[in-house]
């Protein structure tokens, strides 16, 4: 009977009274679908496991080998559940320009990721943990891919390193350092001891020439004396009247005219001694000081100094530099591929999340309401990743904290802290730092680098053929930072401050080295290194500078001292000699000329002193004296005359008042007595009147 | 016509009418509420552990999926009264901090209000469609089965398992 039939059919039938004869409905519970959920959990369980575990191993050995270029190698995948997690075992990476090294080799990774943001769509990694690494591990197989797929295989830069180089390719140019004769110095330098020598004679005969040409205008010494002979007379003779006053003035401009002729000639001499002899003194103060600057530059020429060795540090550290900066590359070229893979993967979520939202809901799909979330994250962080393991310098730890590029989100910068502890108990190196992208216009990273009381021992610092330095021992403290900016640039710098140096120069070839800077080398006891790198990470300028090259040229100068002492002995006598056999002329000569400048200068005073004089203001002065006594006299002589005359008026004015005072007095008397007879007579007229009356 | 046929296999089928009346609980229950979303797990477990009809669910999936189109901006007013509550706050806000609770996205409008109205309506709705199912069967059965459509299905079905025999 059809199921459909059967079904309809028991149904009327069990609408039926006879009951008893259909089959009773089966209970509620289905029991194979219980054994079908529980079935089908548990493959799900089982292939997810599986797939995880196996598929994914595989999936993952083989993408990462080809993006890395060489094999890359899981032991086992488990997974975790509390915390949920996924762990590797007996991870190798290896090293693609040596297929039989693994670069890095991890015995256990462990990743646990937060629950709660992974279902909300965040791969937040609480933790990533890395034990047991070791790098540059022998493979037991070859680790190379059978066909590297030319496009994923990380496209790694030729870096310029030296290590190709040969060794004869390596061997520094040292300067020249046997020490000559000074007798074969001399014959290959010209000396400026010489040179001078030379131009102070050349300037001599140009002044002799000069000289002969002017010598026949330049007044004798006998000539001033007749000239001052002339001149005496002049000034000494009387001067009685101005007809003498005018022929004495007559020879007075005579010798005048003749002396100014004679001082042009002597101002001519005076003035080319006086253009020649300062700069010939100056060039014979000159010769007095070339002997010695012959000598230091001889030692310059012939020896090693300051010079010679200024750019030791350089050449000692630079290298050493630029080893750990192509290191540093090369890590970083080797991670690119992985960082852009991230990156790619990064933004290829992102276009599919964007997508997704762009899509049209065929159904209303309500809306999410937010509360407040206690950790919030950003979408990709791990939170914190431990490393330890074993590499060649020692025992290495290092954590990171907040690994993510959402800064802005997280506003916190990465941490990082790596402690690298040496094997025989040194202090540990440490590098702590932050990648900060906070500010995404400005993100940049910074390392401290510190490593204190490192021992160094049997270091070869040059792998030199003329110069294999090597430091035996020494206690060195290491500080640095490094400053990571955008646009790929670099600043950063590096202290060393060795102390207790032990180094040599072993078996070079150089016999020059050995005998000179081998010593120099043992002698050394300290000294400190800065080295600068900045510019392009990959491309950066690198300097190297320390207080070794003025140790170096210190010592270098105190072995000469010892090696050069006969030499410099024999050439400083040389050089004297020169000296005094060039010099003792040139003053010969020299004081000729300045002897004759002082006499042309005595000559130069006396004419001076003749054209100078005031003999016509002197003359002209005693001819006005005399005419004031004459007009003094003839003036004296006048007023007694005029005196005289003048006494003799007096008198006869004198008489003539008297005579005329006596007229006058008698003509007084006289007009008194008629005035008094007349003033009687009216008196007694008026007493008559009156006694009349 | 599959979807009548189905509802018809379902009513007649020799399976108690609780067990029917389930099948359209939970069907009405997978249809008003979102379909792909981790609650429904839960509902497919119980489909899965209990002896239910799959025809009977199918159809109410069906029907109610269709309803819940017209429905839906009520669900999201509820899921976002729910949510809104001031009371609620607390517990919501630590609900959102768990796994579990952001897994179920507890926090969408339309997945909270949807399932507080299924799963508050799963009681009556079994009532309603027990005594349905019931009376079905005992009014309507013999009635429906003289339909000429319901003959020609049954022929068709015959033929159908015949022509599966011979091959």
């Amino acid at each position: 009977m059809a199921f459909w039939n059967r079904q309809v059919t028991s149904a009327m039938d069990h609408a039926k009274p006879s009951e008893s004869k259909m089959p009773k409905p089966k209970g509620w519970i289905r029991w194979s679908g219980l054994s079908l959920v529980v079935a089908g959990v548990g493959l799900f369980l089982l292939i997810g496991y599986l797939g995880i575990t196996l598929a994914l191993k595989s999936q993952l050995e083989k993408s990462v080998s080809n993006i890395w270029g060489a094999k890359v190698e899981i032991g086992a995948i488990d997974l975790g559940v509390f915390p949920l997690g996924i762990g590797l075992r007996d991870l190798q990476v290896t090293d693609p320009k040596k297929p039989m090294e693994n670069l890095i080799q991890i015995h256990r990774i462990r990743v646990a990721v937060n629950l709660y943001h992974w279902v909300v769509g965040r791969t937040v990694i609480e933790e990533v943990l890395l034990s047991h690494l070791a790098l540059h591990q022998p493979r037991q197989t070859s680790g190379a891919l059978p066909k590297p797929p030319p496009t994923l295989a990380p496209k790694v830069k030729a870096v310029p390193t030296g290590d190709k180089k040969t060794q004869n390719d390596l061997a520094i140019p040292l300067p020249k350092m046997t020490v000559p004769t000074p007798q074969q110095m001399l014959s290959r330098e010209s000396l400026k001891t010489v040179t001078i020598a030379e131009d102070i004679e050349q300037k001599l005969a140009e002044i002799n020439q000069a000289w002969l040409k002017l010598e026949a205008e330049i007044p004798s010494q006998q000539y001033l004396n007749d000239y001052q002979a002339r001149f005496k007379t002049l000034t000494q003779g009387k001067i009685d009247s101005m007809q003498a006053f005018e022929a004495k003035k007559a020879q007075f401009e005579s010798l005048k005219q003749e002396l100014e002729g004679k001082q042009q000639s002597l101002n001519a001499a005076q003035k080319t001694l006086k253009n020649h002899l300062p700069g010939l003194q100056r060039q014979v103060n000159d010769l007095k000081k070339a002997p010695q600057q012959d000598y230091q530059r001889l030692l310059d020429t012939y020896s090693l100094d300051a010079s010679g060795l200024s750019n030791i540090s350089y050449l000692l550290f630079g290298p050493q530099v630029q080893t750990w900066i192509n290191e540093g590359i090369k890590w970083a070229r080797k991670a690119e591929p992985l960082i852009e893979k991230f990156k790619i993967w990064q933004a290829e979520k992102a276009q599919q999340a964007s997508n997704a939202v762009a899509e049209d809901a065929k159904r209303f799909k309500g809306q999410d309401i937010h509360f407040k979330e206690y950790d919030p994250q950003p979408d990709w962080i791990i939170k914190r990743i431990a490393i330890e393991g074993d590499v060649k310098w020692g025992h290495i730890t290092a954590e990171a904290t907040q690994v993510t590029l959402d800064h802005p989100k997280t506003q916190m910068p990465i941490l990082f802290n790596v402690v690298v502890k040496p094997d025989n108990d040194q202090p540990a190196l440490t590098l702590s730092g932050q990648g900060n992208a906070i500010d995404p216009q400005a993100p940049f990273t910074e390392v401290k680098v510190h490593w204190p009381q490192r021992q160094v021992s049997d270091w070869k610092i040059l792998k030199d053929r003329n110069l294999p330095l090597a430091m035996q021992k020494a206690i060195v403290d290491v500080k640095g930072h490094i400053l990571l900016k955008p646009q790929q640039q670099i600043d950063a710098w590096l202290n060393l401050d060795y102390q207790q140096v032990d180094m040599q120069i072993v078996d070079s070839p150089s016999k020059d080295v050995n005998r000179y800077l081998a010593p120099l080398f043992s002698d050394i006891d300290a000294f400190k290194v800065t080295t600068e790198v900045t510019g392009d990470w990959y491309a950066p300028k690198i300097g190297a500078n320390s207080d070794l090259d003025k140790i170096l040229s210190g010592a270098f100068d105190q072995l000469l001292t010892q090696e050069l002492s006969k030499l410099k002995t024999d050439l400083k006598a040389q050089l004297d000699a020169e000296l005094a056999k060039q010099l003792q002329p040139i003053q010969k000569q020299l004081s000729v000329w300045l002897d004759k400048d002082s006499q042309l200068a005595l000559q130069q005073k006396g004419i001076g002193q003749i054209l100078n004089s005031n003999w016509q203001a002197n003359a002209k002065k005693a001819l006005q004296q005399r005419l004031d006594a004459e007009v003094t006299k003839a003036k004296q002589q006048a007023q007694a005359k005029i005196d005289a005359e003048k006494a003799k008026l007096d008198q006869a004015r004198k008489d003539a008042e008297a005579k005329a005072k006596a007229e006058l007095e008698a003509q007084k008397k006289a007009a008194e007595k008629k005035a008094k007879q007349e003033a009687e007579k009216a008196v007694g007229d008026q007493v008559k009147k009156l006694f009349k009356f | 016509m599959s979807l009548l046929v189905r509802l018809f296999k379902a009513l007649n089928a020799n399976q108690h009418p609780g067990q029917i009346a389930l099948s359209f609980v939970l069907g009405m229950i997978l249809g008003l509420t979102p379909l792909f979303f981790a609650h429904n797990l839960f509902t497919l477990m119980l489909v899965l552990l209990l002896r239910i009809n799959l025809s009977a669910l199918i159809v109410a999936t069906l029907f109610f999926s269709g309803l819940s189109y017209l429905l839906d901006p009520l669900f999201h007013q509820a899921g976002l009264w729910i949510l809104q509550m001031e009371s609620l706050q607390p517990l919501l806000t630590e609900w959102y901090n768990q796994a579990f609770w952001r897994w179920i996205n507890f926090n969408n409008t339309l997945v909270m209000g949807s399932v507080l109205v299924a799963y508050g309506l799963s009681v009556p709705a079994f009532v309603i469609f027990w005594v349905l199912v019931k009376s079905y069967r005992q009014r309507f059965l013999k009635w429906v089965n003289q339909f000429k459509i319901i003959q020609i299905l049954k022929g068709a079905k015959e033929a159908e398992w015949l022509s599966g025999i011979v091959k």
